[in-house]
């Protein structure tokens, strides 16, 4: 943030406005298309044959594709952190990583929606749910949830991408009508007046307020799924605030990873500085330590007693079928970043990428374990079952439905990275005029 | 003459085959067995129940679709026509235009008929059942008395070494009153029984039904009489489900529940309309801005 005060209006702008896809950006789209295009034929195949083309069967009914539900809508909160939490706290050092944040929690609310439907057997029964739901039902209170948090990431998204809109529509170089009709259509009535101002201010900070409640009450919900039923390893008060602690996590990794790639590719040194590498690295160690705090609580306590109901599921997670996920989650999804982080030169931005890469990947592969590792330990005995009943891994339908969709959520970013400016440009300059 | 030969035996062959053919085809009919049942339930209208059925593999299937003729004593008081549907059976009622030939003679028989057609050969049954009359009585010692007599020599007459049985009523068959499973009539055609299922329950008011019945008797068929006695426990109907519970169905959800959730979506969803409107406010003032430029 120091190096932008010495810059132009137009310096900044011209920075920060959309750029077309390079080669590399061309070849990026195009294998993300492909794993979408491969995981719709792989959900054609699935729509056509049923559900038995996946691994589930009666006692892991749930799988990847839940893991994924519950990942997604995990890092979707990063968008109330980033977006509103700093921002209420009067934090300005985060400024160029809202919309960053915005979009991933856009983007990944939508495809959290998208695969609880994939997870359908029957997904034209999907209105079944809003007709004939049960409003005592956690899965109803999630339907409504994730349905308003995507409304309120959207319009936390559309607001501050309003005064943007007017430089957006006076800056794109002409030889993209389409553009710019497109542009004039979301936002050509933006003239930047006073009062447009003042409006657009308050309606941001509504939704920051708002969006916080939201958010909480998203993942909460999403961890009472789990949480009201009587099973081993789901059986916890503290569902609640585990879940979030670990969203949170995941969310600040995955803007992290995302503020590299495009710092890189966007050559946006400027703008997203090692500074902000610094300080979310900061965040990240608090959140890492949090939720490690939640783990301990989780698992410790529990294997302390070793109930005899609870005994196999441990024993499977810990030293058993699901160790090596376990500790892969445990050491490099929370451990070893927090380890990095604590020191200087582990929150420079090459670090920090990988540090995030790790904390992404390290949480998806534990909403795997908080997932399926319990629906295949029942209370009751599984007695004359086949076999493939007593284990779960995904078939090949699985991977490329649940790949996909992670592609889509990527594909998503970066189309709208190719559309709008990633940092918001009139902010920005606001910010810069203040600081100088 | 080889070629002869060859056709000759060619042909007895056919004609030995299409012999056997025509043959099978004669042997080919199934017998048809049509057994007949009496039942009489509280001294009302008897009914008969009727079942068809044909032997394939040594073992009785029963067959659907006989048309069976039913008469009461001869081929002038007709029953009815029936056709017998699900395992075989049909169920036949004294018709009310019967009602004097039946009330004319102490004992009848039933007739019942079937045509011949492609599988069965004709075929026909009788059933002359006795006239059984059973009273069922009860003492406040919670003891059961039920008198058999018969109808014979124009007058009612005890029967003396029937096999019975007293039961409780339930849902789909009878549960023993007692220790015994079955009681037989002394020389004054009586069988007592003790009640001993004393915590049985029963309807709202404690009433339980009680009976008495001969079953599959060759000689009086199935008879039943039934009385209800307040010897049981009085049962009182669990409405919980009917209750607004977490556990219940859409319509039956707790009120406080509503008024959150409600309240709860209504607030968030109250603020985000309003966003709306001051975006409408913004696009409004831009456009008015606009307006003034131009």
């Amino acid at each position: 943030m120091e190096k932008i005060k010495t810059f132009t209006d137009d310096k900044i702008t011209s920075d920060l406005l959309p750029q077309k896809f390079t080669q590399r950006g061309m070849l990026w789209v195009g294998f993300l298309l492909l794993l979408c295009g491969i995981g719709l034929f792989a959900y054609i195949r699935q729509i056509k044959y049923g559900l038995i083309v996946t691994s589930m069967r009666d006692y892991a009914s749930w799988g990847i594709y839940i893991s994924n539900f519950v990942f997604f809508v995990a890092i979707s909160l990063v968008g109330s952190l980033i977006t509103a939490i700093l921002r209420l706290t009067g934090v300005h050092w985060s400024t160029p990583l809202t919309r960053i944040a915005e979009i991933i929690a856009v983007s990944a609310i939508t495809f959290a929606a998208i695969i609880i439907i994939v997870d359908m057997g029957r997904p034209e029964r999907f209105l079944n749910l809003p007709l004939y739901g049960r409003i005592q039902s956690p899965i109803m209170w999630d339907v409504i949830v994730i349905t308003t948090y995507f409304f309120i990431s959207l319009m936390l998204l559309y607001i501050p991408l309003l005064p943007d809109m007017k430089i957006l529509i006076e800056k794109t170089d002409k030889s993209q009508p389409k553009l710019i009709k497109f542009y004039k259509f979301l936002g050509s009535f933006w003239v930047g007046s006073h009062m447009q101002f003042r409006i657009s201010k308050k309606a941001i900070t509504i939704l920051s307020i708002t969006i916080i409640p939201v958010a909480f009450s998203i993942h909460t919900v999403t961890s009472w799924l789990f949480a009201t039923t009587y099973r081993p390893g789901w059986d916890s008060t503290n569902f609640g605030a585990y879940f979030i602690s670990g969203a949170f996590l995941v969310g600040a990794g995955g803007v992290v990873v995302a503020m590299f790639v495009f710092r890189s590719m966007y050559k946006l040194e400027n703008y997203i500085t090692d500074l902000h590498f610094d300080r979310m690295g900061k965040i990240l160690v608090m959140l890492g330590l949090l939720y490690l705090y939640f783990n301990i609580n989780e698992y410790l306590i529990p294997a302390f007693k070793m109930k005899k109901s609870e005994e196999a599921h441990l024993t499977g997670l810990l030293a058993g079928e699901f160790a090596p996920v376990f500790w892969f989650a445990i050491i490099v999804g929370m451990i070893i970043p927090i380890i990095i982080l604590v020191f200087k030169w582990g929150r420079k931005p090459l670090p920090m990428f990988v540090v995030g890469l790790m904390v992404v990947i390290g949480a998806w592969f534990k909403r795997y374990l908080i997932v399926t590792p319990t629906l295949l330990h029942p209370f009751l005995p599984m007695h004359n079952v086949p076999a493939n009943y007593l284990h779960y891994f995904p078939s090949w339908e699985e991977w490329a439905i649940a790949i996909g969709s992670l592609s889509g959520a990527m594909l998503v970013i970066t189309i709208f990275a190719r559309i709008f400016p990633i940092i918001p440009i009139q902010e920005t300059i606001a910010e810069n005029h203040v600081t100088h | 003459m080889l070629h002869i030969n060859k056709f000759n035996t060619s042909a007895l062959l056919i004609l030995l085959a299409l012999s056997g053919f025509h043959q099978a085809n004669a042997q080919d009919k199934k017998s048809l067995n049509v057994s007949m049942a009496y039942y009489l339930t509280n001294n009302n209208i008897p009914y008969v129940v009727v079942t068809t059925k044909t032997k394939i593999d040594g073992k009785f299937k029963p067959v659907n679709n006989i048309e069976v003729s039913l008469f009461l004593d001869s081929p002038t008081n007709v029953i009815g026509k029936f056709k017998t549907a699900g395992k075989g059976i049909l169920v036949a009622t004294i018709p009310p235009a019967l009602k004097d030939a039946w009330n004319a003679k102490p004992k009848h028989t039933f007739l019942a008929t079937t045509k011949a057609d492609k599988e069965f050969d004709e075929t026909s049954n009788e059933l002359a059942p006795g006239r059984l009359k059973i009273v069922l009585d009860t003492a406040d010692d919670k003891n059961v008395t039920a008198l058999v007599t018969e109808f014979k020599d124009n007058a009612w007459t005890p029967v003396k070494g029937l096999e019975m049985k007293l039961g409780i009523k339930r849902f789909g068959a009878d549960l023993q009153i007692g220790d015994e499973q079955t009681y037989t009539t002394d020389s004054l055609g009586q069988i007592k029984g003790e009640f001993k299922k004393l915590l049985m329950p029963g309807d709202e008011h404690g009433n339980i039904v009680l009976a008495a019945r001969v079953d599959d008797n060759d000689q009086y068929g199935n008879v039943r009489v039934e009385r209800t006695v307040p010897w049981g426990t009085k049962f009182k109907t669990d409405n919980s489900f009917f209750r607004r519970a977490l556990w219940g169905t859409r319509f039956r959800t707790p009120i406080w529940l509503l008024f959150m959730a409600y309240s709860i979506a209504l607030s968030v969803w109250g603020i985000l309309i309003y966003l709306i409107f001051m975006i409408l406010k913004i696009k409004k003032l831009g456009k008015e801005e606009l307006a003034k430029h131009s």
